[in-house]
């Protein structure tokens, strides 16, 4: 974390990571499949909260939310609130998370995400503009199931980077 | 810990506010629109990833097809496109004969409409509403509200407009309503998309309602948005409860939206068909 050490550091990886992610989240599963698509993006900010903590931040969290807005055609703001509320409790879980075994963090990950969803389809009652499909919840459980997958392959990306 | 606990809490407060007032702001003016539709086509590179592995796929599938399959599609098609060509040279004249006759009762001519290619973009951009992107934009003259018709019917409408994207709301939204009107009987309602994948649905018929399974229903062009005439759904189930003053009826619409690859965006350019576009049809 201090500058000097920083230089064997691969921070950029985190960006690439949530680069990845914004493709995946955009892949068509084909037809109606498409409402089971996990939200990728989420599942990459939860962990490196989680990984480094603090490291994200807010206004980085925002930004990446907005971003968001833009690349889904979507309201803005409405993405740009979920990630900032996302980020700011996985930030404050992360050092309890962090020694929990897998299938632990998997069902922290399942709360939070479900919080983001509720958060999601309550922005969307307001504004009016969201087809919510019970589908949804069963991404959600689908991302939950898919954490370890993520949490090892990122923490792979993590020891390559050598972050901390 | 105790004066650093305060600052990320504020931020937060900071920019909570700030998405409330963004969304507020996007959803009920068209502030942002064009700001959005240039800085939209930083999408372009992470969208084109994305439809990566579908574009290869069907690049492997078009190449695997043999000649003789080939060949089969190619004598449909020809014989699709001659039976067209042969309604097509029917329509010009029926029109000319429609206009004609609306003239004697002296009702309203309809307006005339332009029709823009667009192909969807093998995207899903958004995870909670059904649309899909066609590689048209602004740049190409699209506009928030144009009907979007595919090959066998009503697809949705244009929501939002990037640079050289556009997104489509898809008619099975459940956020999207549809004047319609039933070509048998004449009845005319709103159907709805609903949340149940590719379905519609109508609440507002009554119980008396002359509606039966298979029954096409087509735009009746009120509401100003999409052009009238053309075929939205066809009634699949209809269920009447006694204690309901409505049927609940659900439908298939006739273009499965999530299936077409080609749209038309449909644009009224505000004529109303004149004398001379009657002379040009009827010769």
């Amino acid at each position: 974390m201090i500058s000097n050490s920083s230089r064997s550091k691969k921070w950029w990886v985190i960006p690439i990571t949530l680069l990845i992610a914004f493709c995946f989240f955009a892949v068509p599963t084909g037809g109606s499949l498409n409402s089971y698509n996990p939200d990728w993006i989420s599942l990459v900010l939860i962990y490196w909260c989680f990984a480094v903590p603090k490291k994200i931040g807010l206004l980085p969290a925002w930004l990446i939310g907005l971003f968001l807005d833009v690349v889904s055609f979507g309201t803005l703001g409405r993405y740009a609130l979920s990630k900032l509320v996302l980020v700011f409790f996985a930030d404050r879980l992360a050092l309890r998370v962090r020694m929990f075994p897998v299938w632990q963090q998997s069902f922290i990950v399942l709360i939070l995400l479900i919080g983001e969803t509720v958060l999601l389809m309550f922005i969307g009652i307001i504004i009016g503009d969201i087809d919510f499909s019970s589908n949804r919840w069963i991404a959600v459980l689908i991302a939950a199931f898919l954490w370890p997958v993520i949490y090892i392959i990122l923490r792979r990306v993590r020891q390559w980077a050598r972050l901390p | 810990m105790k004066p650093k606990g305060l600052f990320p809490s504020y931020r937060l407060i900071l920019l909570l506010t700030l998405s409330i007032v963004l969304l507020l702001m996007d959803s009920k003016t068209e502030m942002f629109s064009q700001g959005r539709a240039v800085v939209s086509v930083v999408a372009l590179p992470i969208h084109m990833v994305a439809s990566s592995p579908v574009l290869f796929f069907r690049w492997i599938g078009n190449d695997l097809e043999d000649w003789g399959e080939l060949k089969q599609k190619y004598t449909v098609l020809q014989r699709q496109h001659l039976i067209m060509q042969s309604r097509l040279q029917q329509f010009d004249a029926l029109q000319a004969e429609n206009m004609r006759l609306r003239k004697i009762i002296g009702a309203e001519s309809k307006l005339s409409e332009e029709a823009l290619f667009a192909r969807i973009v093998e995207v899903h951009p958004d995870l909670y509403n059904q649309t899909v992107l066609v590689d048209r934009g602004a740049a190409d003259g699209v506009y928030v509200g144009q009907a979007v018709i595919g090959p066998a019917g009503v697809i949705g409408q244009v929501v939002r407009v990037g640079l050289f994207r556009s997104s489509i709301m898809l008619i099975t939204d459940s956020s999207q309503g549809i004047p319609v009107q039933f070509v048998r009987s004449g009845i005319r309602t709103i159907v709805y998309g609903s949340d149940q994948g590719n379905l519609l649905s109508a609440p507002y018929l009554a119980r008396t309602a002359d509606v039966r399974r298979g029954d096409l229903f087509v735009t009746s062009g009120l509401g100003d948005l999409y052009p009238e005439g053309y075929p939205v759904g066809t009634i699949k189930e209809i269920d009447s409860d006694v204690n309901s003053p409505f049927l609940s009826v659900v439908a298939e619409p006739t273009a499965q939206p999530s299936a077409v690859r080609e749209v038309l965006l449909i644009s009224h350019n505000g004529n109303k068909i004149t004398a001379t576009d009657l002379e040009k049809m009827s010769n």
